[in-house]
């Protein structure tokens, strides 16, 4: 294609930094619920909209932005973190429309900071029996391709993100009824050149292990050209009918459907009627293995531009006690103790809403009403029972976080584990009741070769506890 | 406790030195030497109280540890060979260590503005000048100045700007050539340094604060107060010989207006447009194009835009300032007096007037002249006003 030839100021402003920014997202939708949400216009979105923008000091202070006009020094030069989103660049009233995005901004970075690799989503527990159950990096070649290419198979499509189509599992049924009346209708004439396609496949196929068969003759005689005749489609067709797994698979490669979860899928059902029909191989090369089977693909790219690196697996090296065995931990707030919304206890961890490691001992929250008072054993954490209003500041506790997913809402979904003690002690100085390790006894008589040393250094000191601390 | 505050505060001035020998010396004179006695009686009485303050002072506890200052400081020797040292330091590592380059100044606009030959479209685009106002305000009359809308708002072609710039600064520069008096205005919040730096840099006028209407119109009244100079060809002034004629000179018009806010000062664009006097203009999306004689369409919202504006407008004034004064020099007078101003009088001139007042009243020609020279300026304010 050919590019439009454009005047040397036309070129100029298209390579222009105001002209570079985006236009803003929609606003996530409000979920529908009865009840009515907890909406608010100012509140910080799940994922920023628009782009966050900043100057150099020396700008900040003559209120230049490089914008329309300077902008107001009153509201722009006290905030600690001068990060502005542009809403309009010139309104009817002659000003220019910024609001602070500190928010998603001081997210990022303590993201960062934090140094958590982006993880795909978790499967669903009944179908991860038989599959692979880690969650891997969204970077990793295997699952990280946008590329149509000819591979319509199960596992290129299940190493792909990205897909024309919607995903028909997360939508409404009115959004459902529109796509197939809007956009399959249409494509109805290009559904039907595509069968005669995959037809003339198909009679190959069967041409070619017929003549196996019968002769043993070459594969040459594979040519999908040939003629297909109306009577011909019109078995061809009259055979998909009775076979909707092989149905389901050119209805998908044809509209570019995400895999679907497999769980109760029609074909699913189908199986398990007819189960002399379909045998458990069949049943199992349904199954996609794509990790957003679940959850549905992502909007954008799985990890979301948030954070690139691919693993978890990183040593802290703190600088007196040496490589830990474990992460510095993150001071997690409290948000809701337990039964103050909806029953479940929720934290805050660098500006991301998560729930309590369920499966640790120490957030065990467990209830009153079952059992007698006196049987119930205390939870470590005391803030997560009842609020504590004597506290300044509000509840606090260690967690580490471990992983993090961006689901197709924009939302990060992060998971996190409970502080081990020591981690905690050594991010917080109190390292006083630990015993150091005695110094290396060195016996005067005896020759130590440096490698020696170095060798009682290690079963005494770093290596015999996990943060280089023993009592 | 106050007292003990008084001590250490004025200890200093109560214990130094009461006075210099030298200076009790060059004091002494043969005829002033009672004088000299009285003042030495008197410093000796100073001294003896200047003891018993200090035996008062040295009882308090906490001045008792208080070591005065003495005069006796460090020798012109030591002072010689510390500063030799420095230097001798300084020459062995001066050339070490990284060299700071130089930083972003903000205001580099403004100390040293860009010449009309420096106007890029990189600059022009560097500095905001394409960004127009909000789609919903604009003003059909500049659709010709606009390139698109981009973000919902109309973005002005940096090329439109940069020739209208460029024939902008060929006017200033040639007003300034001709001797003319140009009047930079600006008055929006921070334009000032800008238009200052302009007007000084084409020797004109400069106007940052509000506009005062009829200063043109009914200068006469507004500006009665201001001065009024009258200067040779090579902008020395002429001091002697025009005191008479200044004193009722009427209020000096400016012969070229640049306007930064033509929104703003509507008031004196038309005030401009009743007397002929050219306008310059920087004509954002949302102004009329037709107020001023030689629009800009530019941002006029942008303090960079315009302290480029401005500057160039000023190097180019500044340039036909030079070129002016080089051609005087060399005999090329590029501009004509006022009329009515004549030569310089001198003291015969002055006698000879007292006598044509003795001798009667003016004649019928110089009655005719006057009237005439009225008559077509009133004639000409009309046919302006027909126009407006």
């Amino acid at each position: 294609m050919a590019s439009r030839s454009v005047s040397p100021g036309g070129a100029l402003l298209r390579a222009s930094r105001v002209f570079s920014i985006p236009a803003p997202l929609q606003r996530s939708a409000v979920e529908m619920s009865s009840t009515g949400g907890y909406t608010s216009d100012t509140s910080t979105l799940p994922h920023p909209i628009h782009m966050s923008i900043t100057t150099p000091q020396s700008s900040l202070a003559k209120g230049d932005w490089g914008l329309k006009r300077p902008l107001p020094l009153r509201s722009t030069t006290k905030s600690s973190t001068p990060v502005l989103r542009i809403q309009k660049m010139d309104t009817f009233e002659h000003i220019t429309e910024f609001g602070s995005a500190a928010d998603h901004t001081l997210s990022l970075q303590k993201f960062l900071e934090m140094g958590i690799p982006l993880t795909t989503p978790q499967l669903k527990e009944s179908t991860q029996s038989h599959l692979d159950s880690r969650a891997r990096s969204v970077f990793e070649d295997a699952i990280d391709t946008t590329g149509t290419g000819e591979g319509t198979g199960s596992t290129e499509i299940d190493a792909r993100w990205k897909f024309s189509g919607p995903w028909l599992a997360g939508q409404t049924q009115g959004e459902f009824n529109e796509y197939v009346q809007k956009e399959v209708r249409r494509r109805k004439q290009g559904f039907h050149e595509y069968l005669r396609g995959a037809c003339s496949v198909a009679l190959a196929k069967e041409r070619r292990e017929q003549r196996a068969s019968s002769e043993g003759a070459d594969e040459l005689e594979l040519n999908p050209q040939a003629e297909v005749t109306d009577e011909q489609l019109k078995d061809y067709v009259k055979s998909l009918r009775q076979d909707w797994t092989e149905l389901y698979r050119h209805i998908r490669t044809f509209l570019d459907l995400p895999p679907a979860s497999s769980v109760n899928a029609p074909t699913e059902i189908f199986n398990a009627m007819f189960e002399n029909i379909s045998t458990s191989l069949e049943k199992d090369s349904t199954v996609s293995t794509s990790p957003y089977r679940d959850s549905g693909p992502p909007k954008t790219h799985p990890s979301a531009g948030l954070a690139y690196s691919r693993t978890n697996s990183t040593l802290f090296n703190h600088p007196v006690f040496g490589p830990q065995s474990s992460k510095s931990p993150v001071q997690a707030r409290i948000i809701s103790p337990k039964g103050a919304l909806h029953g479940s206890t929720n934290l805050g961890v660098g500006g991301f809403v998560t729930g309590t490691p369920f499966n640790d001992e120490s957030f065990r929250v467990s209830s009153t009403r079952g059992r007698g008072r006196g049987a119930m054993p205390a939870p470590m954490v005391p803030g997560l029972v009842n609020i504590e209003p004597d506290k300044v500041g509000g509840s606090k506790v260690y967690v580490q976080p471990k992983s993090a997913t961006v689901n197709p809402q924009g939302s990060v979904i992060l998971r996190v584990v409970s502080a081990e003690t020591g981690a905690v002690d050594v991010k917080e100085g109190n390292t006083d009741h630990y015993k150091h390790p005695p110094p290396p006894a060195l016996s005067t008589g005896v020759r130590v070769s440096p490698r020696g040393l170095s060798r009682t250094l290690r079963r005494d000191g770093a290596g015999s506890r996990d943060f280089g601390l023993s009592n | 406790m106050i007292l003990r505050n008084v001590a250490i505060r004025h200890g200093r001035s109560a214990l130094a030195a009461p006075l210099r020998r030298s200076f009790l010396r060059s004091m002494t004179t043969d005829t002033l030497t009672h004088e000299t006695d009285a003042l030495s009686h008197s410093v000796h009485n100073h001294l003896k109280e200047t003891h018993s303050i200090e035996a008062s002072i040295n009882q308090l506890n906490l001045t008792k540890t208080f070591v005065p200052p003495s005069d006796a400081g460090e020798s012109l020797d030591s002072i010689k060979t510390d500063y030799d040292s420095q230097q001798r330091l300084n020459k062995r590592t001066g050339k070490l260590g990284s060299a700071v380059e130089k930083g972003y100044v903000p205001d580099a606009l403004v100390r040293n503005p860009p010449k009309p030959a420096d106007v890029t479209l990189e600059l022009l685009m560097a500095s905001q000048s394409h960004l127009g106002h909000s789609t919903s305000l604009w003003n059909p009359a500049n659709q010709r100045y606009i390139f698109g809308i981009r973000q919902g708002i109309h973005i002005i072609s940096l090329e439109e700007t940069a020739a209208h710039l460029r024939r902008a600064a060929k006017v200033v520069e040639g007003v300034a050539y001709h001797g003319g008096l140009i009047l930079f205005v600006g008055t929006r919040a921070g334009q000032g340094p800008a238009i200052v730096k302009a007007a000084r840099l084409s020797k004109g006028c400069h106007l940052f604060e509000k506009w005062i209407p009829g200063s043109i119109t009914n200068g006469d009244q507004i500006l009665a107060r201001c001065d009024i100079k009258v200067v040779d060809k090579d902008d020395v002034d002429i001091t002697s010989g025009f005191e008479d004629k200044i004193g009722d000179w009427k209020a000096l018009k400016p012969d070229l207006v640049v306007c930064m806010n033509p929104l703003e000062n509507y008031i004196m664009l038309h005030e401009c447009g009743l007397n002929n006097i050219p306008t310059i203009g920087v004509i954002d999306t949302d102004a009329d194009p037709t107020w001023v004689t030689y629009p800009i369409p530019a941002n006029d919202d942008s303090l960079r835009c315009i302290q480029v504006i401005a500057g160039v407008l000023g190097r180019a004034g500044q340039e036909g300032q030079g070129r002016r004064l080089e051609a005087a020099k060399t005999g090329h007078i590029t501009w004509l007096p006022p009329p009515g101003l004549g030569s310089p009088e001198t003291a015969e001139d002055k006698k000879a007037a007292a006598n044509k007042v003795r001798r009667g009243p003016p004649t019928a020609d110089e009655i005719a002249a006057e009237q005439s020279r009225g008559k077509s300026s009133k004639q000409e304010m009309d046919d302006v006003d027909g126009e407006l």
